[in-house]
């Protein structure tokens, strides 16, 4: 399991990485922020491989403990990587080189501090050693100064990233995103809740009170709730902020398909009150100009040619017609809903198509305009999901076909009166 | 027609965020021309048109529908603003206008020129409806899509993942 994480999810870093590097279509520019996006997801990826028991293993070799050295240094770096990939996201990339600065300079400190505790501590005394699991109380001072340095860098980047990703997965306009800015801030969290762990554990070492008894690392069966814990704290919290910054960018492509087809059946939808609209107002379409065949631009341009036609037929808008259908659609127990309403608005407009296809009188008070609840968002996504349902019930509910029957029999034309 | 119409987009859309709203939208074009635009709801029930710009010699008026939903509003707002990118001087004179029209209490005497949004036969009318239609469409990718050369720091994170 821990072989299998250890490379696969580098493997999708490596992927994220490539991604972001692929040339871009005509000659578009890659983001100001590509740059340490790549860089983020590359040192993530060679963070997670040092803890791959081969490469901890071999580490270990050389001399007792080095696997952690070399993992705790990956991860700091990875953590650092994080804080520039946030400020090259809120800053001018000059402001954000300015203001990265100090925190390479911190990480370097925090490099060599960690480095000289290491190999300032002999072997026989270092974490996996016998005398310190067995004497943690009195394991080297280095050790804990080591630790204090290790959680002071991943704590602010932590913190940092949690605040951020937080605070911006409520502003961000589209929910695959918040989802995942909101699981790479709980992410942060568990890392958090770790670090503290670490702190805690070393304060009370340095202060001479064993809180957590069984040494450093899980060598005994008697503490299996911490281990577990500081197995799997970390864990979640990188699992959790990897998959929280990459699963939206993988996911945006099946996105942006879906919203396309979205379009283009909503187009589709509004065919029939659009056919009839403007075979009675056919100066509403625009013709002379094909602007594109995108569908957004197809279904932008039928929803404004529905709402043109349905206000110039507003002077054949039937009070008579829109009190009948609000009747049968309450008969039917669907007065207030959302159907409801679009029926009463089909079955007014078809009539008016009606009036307007037999040259009939014009109201005297015309039945003012029903707008959807959904479409008073007042954008392109609100407007034509509340057109297509009064064009879907305009093709098929049999309120609407009475209300044009009713129409076509009550009304005296304008030639007749 | 249409690109003539990018043209004019080009030189405005810098002035705007990738995002923007009619008012900033108003306010951008009201910057690109030097003179200020005011835009008024009406119930335009029974008049020939949704739609109306009034050039006057110092200032833009532009009237719309106000019985139609929210998207129609915009659209018929981007049209007039569209007359008004376009440099269109108005085919309808304040003498053409009857005078028991309700239209001629509603219009200044000075005005210059008026547009109405009404069909797509005159040359303007297609290429105001056509800008428009541009307008609206970015501001409706804007909704769906990240900016492709984020600017701010808000452009920056919704273009994170793209
Ligand atoms: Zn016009």
């Amino acid at each position: 399991m821990i072989r299998l994480i250890t490379l696969g999810l580098p493997a999708l870093l490596v992927a994220a990485a490539l991604f972001w590097i692929r040339p871009r279509r005509d000659g578009q520019a890659r983001p100001a922020h590509s740059g340490s996006t790549i860089t983020m997801l590359l040192a993530w990826a060679v963070a997670i491989v040092g803890f791959h028991p081969g490469v901890q293993d071999a580490a270990d070799d050389v001399t007792r403990d080095l696997a952690k050295l070399v993992s705790n240094v990956l991860m700091l770096v990875a953590s650092v990587s994080v804080v520039s990939w946030l400020m090259f996201l809120n800053h001018e990339q000059a402001e954000a080189r300015r203001r990265l600065r100090p925190r390479l300079a911190f990480l370097g400190a925090a490099v060599t501090v960690m480095t000289v505790a290491f190999f300032a501590v002999p072997a026989d005394r270092r974490w996996s050693s016998e005398f310190t699991n067995t004497h943690w109380g009195q394991a080297p001072i280095l050790l804990h100064v080591y630790t204090l340095a290790y959680v002071l860098v991943t704590g602010h980047a932590t913190y940092d990233c949690l605040a951020q990703t937080w605070r911006r997965s409520s502003q961000s306009p589209w929910r695959v995103h918040r989802a995942g800015l909101r699981g790479a801030a709980i992410g942060c969290f568990f890392v958090l809740l770790y670090l503290a762990y670490k702190v805690v554990n070393a304060g009370a070492s340095i202060a001479g009170v064993e809180l957590f008894p069984g040494g450093p690392r899980c060598t005994t069966l008697v503490t299996p709730f911490r281990c577990s814990f500081s197995f799997t704290a970390p864990l979640l919290g990188v699992l959790l902020i990897t998959a929280g910054l990459t699963v939206p960018a993988l996911l945006w492509p099946a996105a942006k398909l879906l919203r396309r087809r979205w379009e283009r059946k909503t187009a589709q939808d509004l065919l029939p009150l659009w056919t009839d609209v403007t075979a009675v107002r056919p100066q509403v379409v625009l013709r002379a100009v094909v602007i594109e065949t995108d569908p957004d631009v197809v279904l932008h341009r039928r929803v404004v040619e529905v709402c043109d036609g349905i206000l110039d037929l507003d002077n054949h808008r039937s009070r008579a017609i829109q009190r009948m259908a609000t009747e049968a659609v309450e008969r039917r127990g669907q007065a207030g809903t959302a159907t409801g309403a679009a029926i009463v608005e089909a079955a007014v407009v078809a009539a008016a198509i009606e009036a307007a296809r037999t040259g009939a009188r014009d109201q005297d008070d015309p039945a003012p305009q029903a707008t959807g609840e959904s479409a008073r968002a007042g954008d392109l996504r609100a407007e034509a999901l509340w057109l297509r349902s009064v064009s879907q019930q305009y093709a098929t509910n049999d309120i609407v076909r009475t209300a044009v029957a009713v129409q076509r029999q009550a009304a005296p034309t304008a030639t007749a009166a | 027609m249409h690109a003539a119409c990018e043209d004019r987009l080009g030189d405005l859309l810098p002035l705007l965020p990738h995002r923007f709203s009619e008012e900033e939208l108003v306010q951008a074009v009201s910057t690109l021309i030097g003179r200020p635009i005011y835009v008024e709801a009406r119930d335009m029930k029974g008049n020939f048109a949704c739609g109306l710009r009034e050039r006057y010699s110092d200032r833009e008026v532009i009237s719309f529908e106000i019985n139609t939903s929210p998207l129609h509003r915009s659209q018929i707002v981007c049209h007039e603003l569209a007359h008004i990118l376009c440099g269109h001087k108005g085919s309808i004179r304040y003498s053409d206008i009857p005078s028991d029209d309700e239209l001629a209490d509603m219009i200044d005497w000075s005005v210059l020129g008026i547009s109405a949004r009404t069909s797509y036969e005159e040359q303007d009318e297609q290429e105001a409806e056509l800008m428009a239609s541009l307008i609206v469409q970015r501001m409706y990718r804007a909704t769906v899509m990240p900016a492709k050369r984020p600017t701010a720091a808000d452009e920056r994170w919704n273009a994170m993942f793209t």
